[in-house]
């Protein structure tokens, strides 16, 4: 498989996965809540969404489905049981990640004595 | 840019032309939704359009990012495994005929290459039917299953009644092979009532049960080839009950296929063996078999018999001897006999594990393939592939057998076992190529007229 640019940088695979291990989402709605859970801060671009989006399927992480809604026929996309257990993996790896960089600049870490 | 400028943009990059549609109408209602959003702030018309397309950013990056994950994909492990297989199969047969013509016959070499020709076309036009079926498109398949599966019906009479007849194709050839590729029309039909409730359900059990009767009222010949049928079709039926496919209340409905399906074997063989004088439900021969498995040393039991003897004597590394003498045409029916005797037991069970793992990791993929209709296809055609398989295995190994083998998939010889075999792996392979490629929207019709009435 080819290695997904969008892939290495990991951060935007597991903010995703997170919002629809909440509940299932089509993309507009992703963009949106994820804007509004991060005051902002991450602006996600569709052209950057949807080919996450697609790939991840192809790996299995997400189900895509169709159902209408307000009769607009929508794409929603639901995580997988291998998705939550790469999002718990991604998850685990980012906690340690941020501890270690906690622990470099020397703030206040929770968690530790 | 306009709104069908980035679509097309974006569409462009990517390579596969039957994926651009659906990754096209979301992208659209994205780009609506956006623009939307816009208008409720205030925007105008076509400033919001114009604020949701820029905010998209490149279309030309994210085509491309697309068109690395909407690509067709190639199982290279299934294709590897079958040229493998397939041409160790046109050795063994090369070499029965290469030693089995030795006969007293008038131009033997003639005859002798002419086998070998013939075994060697079977095995191109095997590839070349792979990689057709290959490319094919299999969702075409799922436009009128129905109609299909009553076409295939058809084919069965005019088998029976052309029996041993037929231009190309005789009779009997088109009975057996019909019911191999009427596996995958029935995973077809399973998915046109998928969500259908019950009445679906049953309207799947109903055109199988309609074969079942125009067989009894034709003939019932090949039972060998309707038992990989039905055990088929049982697999299929029961992976969309528990799949959901018909609802809720999934027990009831196992219940509804499994009892009756392993009720009436057993019912049918004790009237077979016990009062087929009175009650005539089947041919002598097939009367027979059975009762054979009750008696061993029984004639019906010949070949088993023959077919224990010539495993007796298989040696590790192989005799390079052939049963030509104790088994009718081994290139057909003991093929996997011949190759325990000449190849030996370790070359043997090294290409049966072949076997078995294509077997496997076809099941494999065909369980996890997300395409619900290509999922079942493909469950179906690895279904019937074992079927064939275990049959045949069964018998040439000298075990019991009631079941005619008829074919070994990859091994045997014969154009109708070639092609049919091409059939099934090219659509596994096809449904494994479409993964990310098509979308399994059955097409209604888009406009439908409805003309008002008046009421009078």
């Amino acid at each position: 498989m080819a290695v997904d640019k969008s892939l290495i940088s990991g951060s935007t695979t597991m903010l995703l996965l997170k919002l629809l291990s909440e509940k299932d989402m089509y993309g507009y709605e992703m963009i949106e809540t994820l804007q509004k859970k991060s005051n902002n801060v991450f602006a996600l671009k569709a052209g950057t969404l949807y080919p996450l989006l697609h790939s991840l399927e192809e790996r299995g992480l997400l189900t895509v489905y169709e159902a209408t809604v307000m009769g607009k026929v929508r794409k929603y996309y639901g995580i997988t049981k291998e998705g939550k257990k790469f999002l718990k993996a991604k998850e685990a790896e980012w906690k340690e990640y941020s501890l270690a960089v906690s622990n470099v600049l020397g703030g206040v870490v929770y968690g530790i004595a | 840019m306009e709104l069908h400028e980035y679509l097309d943009t974006l569409a462009e990059q990517i390579r596969c032309k039957k994926a651009r549609p659906m990754i096209q109408e979301e992208i659209k209602n994205h780009i609506e939704d956006q623009a939307q959003a816009y208008r409720k702030e205030g925007m105008g018309e076509e400033k919001a359009m114009a604020k949701a397309i820029l905010e998209m950013g490149d279309p030309v990056e994210a085509g491309m990012e697309l068109d690395r994950v909407h690509r067709p994909k190639m199982q290279w492990t299934l294709v590897a495994l079958v040229v493998l297989l397939s041409i160790i199969g046109m050795i063994m047969q090369i070499v029965i005929f290469k030693t089995g013509c030795l006969s007293n016959e008038e131009n033997v070499t003639t005859i002798q290459n002419g086998f070998i020709y013939n075994s060697i076309l079977n095995t191109i036009i095997s590839f070349c039917v792979i990689g057709a079926a290959c490319i094919l498109d299999y969702t075409y398949l799922a436009k009128h299953p129905v109609a299909l599966w009553w076409l295939f019906c058809f084919l069965q009479v005019v088998g029976s009644i052309f029996y041993m007849e037929g231009p190309f194709i005789r009779g009997f050839q088109l009975n057996y092979y019909g019911f191999t590729l009427m596996v995958p029309i029935f995973a077809a039909v399973v998915f046109r009532y998928k969500n259908k409730g019950m009445a679906g359900f049953l309207k799947c059990i109903g055109l199988y049960l309609a074969l079942v009767l125009i067989k009894m009222f034709t003939q019932l010949s090949y039972i060998s080839g309707m038992l990989e049928l039905t055990i088929s079709v049982l697999v299929v039926l029961t992976v969309a009950v528990i799949r959901g496919w018909f609802g809720e209340k999934k027990a009831g409905k196992l219940a509804l296929i499994w009892i009756p399906a392993l009720g009436a074997p057993a019912l049918i063989g004790t009237v077979a063996v016990f009062f087929n004088d009175k009650i005539r439900i089947m041919a002598d021969y097939q009367a027979a078999r059975i009762q054979a498995l009750f008696h061993m040393d029984s004639w019906a039991n010949y070949q088993v018999l023959a077919a224990r003897a010539e495993m007796e004597k298989a040696t590790l590394l192989g005799t390079r001897r052939l049963p030509l003498t104790t088994l009718p045409s081994i290139q057909n029916d003991y093929i996997v006999t011949s190759m325990f005797t000449y190849f030996g037991i370790i070359f043997t069970l090294f290409v049966m594990s072949m076997i078995l793992f294509f077997i496997c990791k076809a099941f494999h993929l065909s369980i996890r393939q997300k395409n619900q209709l290509g999922s079942m296809m493909s469950i179906g055609c690895v279904m019937v592939l074992l079927g064939k398989i275990v049959v045949y295995v069964i018998s040439n190994v000298g075990g019991v057998s009631i079941f005619g083998q008829m074919s070994m998939p990859f091994l045997s010889y014969g154009l109708g076992n070639a092609v049919v075999n091409g059939v099934l792996v090219g659509l596994l392979l096809s449904v494994y190529r479409n993964t990310d490629i098509v979308s399994e929207k059955i097409s209604k019709p888009k406009y439908i007229f409805r003309f008002p009435v008046e009421k009078v």
